[in-house]
């Protein structure tokens, strides 16, 4: 079946198969930030925004999505410049095995398009369906709140 | 292959559209709302997939001292709206806060909690002890209350080409108190069992109460017995006891993989005697009391 979708900002005509997820199409199609973790909507490591709302793409099946927009992380940050959400996680020692990171950044990044300043425990609610297995959630829940701080004093700025 | 014989998407626009589709015989489509559970149990034999996300039944309305809520909405909306939050001492926004994590509210919808139930499903007990009304439409437009619709598996007495449209909450008089709590083994973990609890008071006396208990089998159950002790009666820790105690013998209890059906009783008990010191005794019980 074929489907027209928008990844991070470009349009792309797609043949899905009918049981294939999101995250499965996300995969094929080259955006591999997008991780397979649980496969039930637990560890939120295939978190991607939808329509602006942060999903489990795993959960989702891909011949659903006709005419939606998904972004993943690839479109947040580059490597020379990365995004100052990717960038907090680094500095605030946020990442250790990485496999988390990028739901982790999906997550934070919808929370802080729709709220600039989040108290922490809105930052653990928007967090509360991403796993970290190995570096804790103390320096995540930190990087969030620098990437917030930099990201107000950068649009003050501007 | 999964989904082999699926042939195509719909999206249709407007509900008389839907309902057209999913009436065809020869199409064997079937209605997909958040589509979280389609996801794990697909149905083999589908052909066509009926999506609901672009019908306009993603809104929450304030009527009356009531809620109506479209039955595409997502848990997520319910979480952010401050008419929930205001409605029914938050005894809907507080179970819609609990279900799942924040991703998975995003895409689990109201209507789809209540047609497709499981036994952890969180919605149905709190639907039924509000007192709700579900608007069902099709060729036929009906309105069945709580306590019909979940007298089967909604699935199973949804005609082919009906779809729940809106839940309609009545108004909450302010002489009412509400509280639901869930037994879960971790915060995001889906729950062992639950308990709501709605009730009219005149000081102490308890004019009118509904005692719903879900999480025990697939679909929520009343405890008219243990409602019945507490009917009309001044509340008093002894009645309280007593009514637990009815509540965790009268309720049935399905078979659960995860815990005995003696430890769902002993839950059950728990849950309902914490709820009722907290909102008929007036007492502050902390959650680890409960247990």
């Amino acid at each position: 079946m074929e489907i027209i979708l928008t990844v991070n900002k470009q349009s792309r005509k797609v043949e899905v198969r009918p049981a294939e997820t999101l995250l499965d199409l996300l995969r094929r199609l080259g955006y591999k930030s997008v991780k397979y973790g649980c496969g039930e909507g637990a560890c939120g490591a295939c978190t991607v925004i939808m329509d602006g709302r942060p999903v489990n793409s795993c959960l989702i099946l891909a011949v659903t999505v006709d005419g939606r927009e998904v972004t993943t992380v690839e479109d947040l940050g580059t490597i020379q410049k990365p995004h100052l959400l990717q960038s907090a996680f680094v500095e605030s020692g946020a990442v250790q095995c990485g496999f988390c990171t990028p739901g982790m950044i999906m997550a934070a990044k919808a929370l802080l398009d729709r709220n600039p300043s989040p108290s922490e425990d809105e930052i653990k609610e928007a967090l509360d369906g991403n796993l970290c297995r190995c570096t804790g959630y103390v320096q995540i829940i930190e990087a969030v709140r620098l990437a917030a701080r930099r990201m107000k004093a950068e649009k003050k700025k501007n | 292959m999964r989904l082999a014989k699926l042939q195509r998407v719909s999206y249709p626009e407007t509900v008389a559209e839907a309902i057209q589709i999913l009436s065809d015989k020869k199409r064997g489509a079937v209605a997909l709302s958040g589509g979280v559970s389609f996801v794990f149990s697909p149905l083999q034999s589908v052909e066509e997939l009926v999506s609901l996300s672009r019908l306009p039944l993603n809104y929450i309305k304030r009527k009356n001292g009531g809620l109506r809520i479209g039955a595409t909405t997502p848990i997520a909306d319910l979480v952010t709206s401050r008419a929930v939050k205001n409605y029914g001492d938050g005894i809907l926004w507080e179970t819609a806060h609990r279900i799942g994590s924040t991703l998975n509210r995003n895409l689990i919808t109201v209507g789809g909690n209540l047609v497709q139930p499981f036994i952890w499903s969180d919605l149905s007990t709190v639907v039924l002890a509000l007192r709700a009304g579900i608007k069902i439409q099709g060729k036929k437009s009906r309105d069945l209350s709580a306590e019909e619709f979940f007298t089967r598996l909604p699935r199973q007495f949804l005609k082919r080409g009906e779809l729940v449209t809106e839940i309609v909450f009545p108004p909450f008089p302010k002489n009412y108190r509400a509280a639901y709590e869930k037994f879960t083994l971790t915060e995001n973990d889906f729950a062992l069992l639950k308990v709501a609890v709605v009730l009219a008071r005149s000081g102490r006396v308890c004019r009118d109460v509904i005692i719903v208990v879900g999480g025990a089998t697939i679909l929520p159950q009343r405890v008219l017995s243990a409602e019945e002790i507490l009917r009309k009666k001044i509340g008093s820790q002894i009645l309280v006891n007593e009514a637990s105690e009815v509540a965790a013998e009268e309720i049935k209890v399905s078979r659960d993989i995860r815990c005995s059906e003696e430890y769902k009783r002993d839950l059950c008990r728990a849950l309902v005697r914490g709820i009722l010191e907290r909102i008929l005794l007036d007492q502050k019980v902390p959650e680890w009391k409960l247990f």
